[in-house]
């Protein structure tokens, strides 16, 4: 038997995670509330629901040629508009970039945190694990980011995350001394998914497989956008690149040996053509 | 009349390739696959099971790789209603899903049961490149049906390439795995690929000989799935 906590569907009424939708959860939640149970099994209290309607906010990075919209895009280019955005999803599951990201993230801090230990008000020990730390990894979830010097998302996130007061949270503190030693030590600029991985590994008692779900799941709006108006468009250009537009680098022309053998068993017997007509004839 | 602002960003002002690079396949009205002219040679004389491996090779396989790729691909093709790809794309036939949709849904299952699957035999892949000495026991054979089909698939493969590992006592997905890599597919990559395309047309059949729309005949009860507020 496979238990769940997630549904049933009662006489009247649908049950949500220990609630019922229609008369405990309608009008007094939220979709980012839904979302976060989704994640993490119950409700959210007033604080986590407003810092993942910040983080949703935040995330909303949505260039439609950022690759893994941009394969929405493709797939959606057809008209189907669910077809993109799980195509689109299919590709975030793993430590590479996107969202789910920020779980693998959340693990290199939860290490990190357990390497301080009791240390962690002991702004020196900080700064020395976090070194040790990156010297013994030197490639850390979260550190480095592409094109730009900045993260702008980090930075917004920075700005919030001083205005309410989260500087002073042990995860913060620990992310921003790894975040520093590698700006000195490599020049890596410090990604939103590290910054956020520290917020979120203060706020709550999330795991960082929970952290993965939940910031893909708040983070939504930026792969449907994509796959709804590419769906919309039907462009032909997303369905086939002009011809001019592809390279081939691959393997030069070439005929294949059953083929060759033929052409070697025929070809005498074969008439020979030429633009006047049969040769020799 | 309006006007738009022009906003400029760093995928703007980042340097990118002008063009999608090809690798495997060419363009235009004559499209060639590693070189081969696919219409006027491979069509010709190549059977779809040898263009398959050649395109997950880069190489055109003997006779021999061939008839044993075919096979392996026939091995690999049963795919039961129990399991879950199947299952999937049975219950998407019942939600009256489109045939892109259920071939997107049974072609994500059966890539996630053959990365299991690969992942699980990782350790036996690297092993078939070299002498194999002895079996780890997670790869031996569970019982006699096992024994029985790892038997039928050697006698299968009499005339064609050699597959010592087949000689010992191995079970099924690993017997399977070790034919594969026999024809040439040395990678885990190249496996998951041949086990989703042996099995899709099979998934896909068992779907669409399914009703569409016919929820009242599908047992919503298996497995059991029994609701809970005990926290996990």
């Amino acid at each position: 038997m496979i238990s769940t906590r997630v549904a049933k569907n009662l006489w009247g009424e649908n049950m949500y995670f220990g609630h019922r939708t229609l008369a405990d959860l309608l009008g007094h939640e939220t979709l980012t509330g839904l979302m976060f149970m989704a994640a993490i099994g119950r409700r959210p209290t007033d604080d986590e629901r407003e810092v993942f309607d910040t983080v949703a906010v935040i995330m909303t990075s949505a260039d439609g040629r950022i690759w893994p919209l941009k394969l929405g895009r493709l797939v959606s280019s057809y008209g189907g508009t669910l077809a993109g955005w799980c195509a689109s999803l299919l590709t975030m599951e793993g430590p590479r970039l996107g969202p789910w990201t920020t779980g693998y993230s959340a693990q290199e801090l939860v290490e990190l945190r357990a390497q301080v230990g009791e240390r962690i008000d002991d702004e020196e020990a900080v700064v020395c694990e976090a070194r040790a730390f990156f010297e013994r990894k030197r490639r850390v979830v979260g550190l480095g980011v592409p094109l730009r010097e900045r993260d702008e998302r980090y930075v917004a996130l920075e700005a919030w995350v001083l205005r309410t007061g989260r500087d002073k949270l042990p995860h913060w503190r620990l992310h921003v001394a790894l975040a520093a030693h590698g700006k000195r030590v490599a020049n890596l600029g410090t990604n939103i998914l590290l910054g956020l991985a520290a917020v979120l590994l203060d706020l709550g008692d999330y795991t960082p497989a929970q952290i993965s779900a939940l910031v893909t799941f708040v983070n939504q709006n930026v792969f449907a956008a994509n796959a709804l108006e590419a769906a919309q468009q039907r462009s032909p250009e997303m369905q086939r690149l002009p011809d001019d537009c592809v390279l081939y680098v691959g393997p030069p022309a070439r005929t294949s040996p059953r083929a060759a053998a033929e052409r070697r068993r025929f070809e005498p017997l074969e008439p020979i053509y030429t633009d006047d007509g049969l040769a020799g004839a | 009349m309006t006007t738009s602002k022009v906003w400029n960003g760093p995928l703007d002002d980042a340097e990118w390739p002008d063009k999608l690079t090809a690798r495997v396949v060419t363009q235009g009205p004559c499209p060639r696959l590693h070189g081969y002219d696919v219409e006027g040679d491979l069509a010709r004389h190549y059977s779809f099971a040898e263009t398959v491996l050649l395109a997950l090779t880069g190489t055109l396989p003997s006779p021999e790789e061939a008839r044993a790729f075919d096979v392996a691909l026939q091995f690999a093709a049963p795919a039961p209603a129990q399991e879950a790809p199947t299952h999937a794309a049975i219950i998407a036939r019942i939600c009256v899903a489109s045939t892109s949709q259920i071939q997107g849904a049974a072609a994500i299952a059966l890539g996630e049961q053959a990365r299991v699957l690969v992942a699980e035999h990782r350790a036996w892949i690297e092993m078939l490149s070299g002498p194999l000495a002895e079996v780890p026991a997670a790869f031996r054979a569970k019982s006699d049906a096992e024994r029985e089909s790892v038997g039928r698939l050697r006698r299968a493969l009499r005339g064609t390439v050699d597959v010592p590992a087949l000689w010992h006592d191995i079970g099924r997905a690993p017997a399977l795995i070790a034919a594969l890599h026999a024809c040439g597919l040395k990678t885990a990559e190249a496996i998951e690929c041949a086990l989703v395309l042996a099995k899709l047309p099979i998934v896909m059949a068992e779907a669409l000989a399914t009703p569409a729309g016919s929820h009242r005949q599908y047992p919503v009860q298996l497995p059991t799935i029994a609701y809970t507020e005990e926290p996990s």
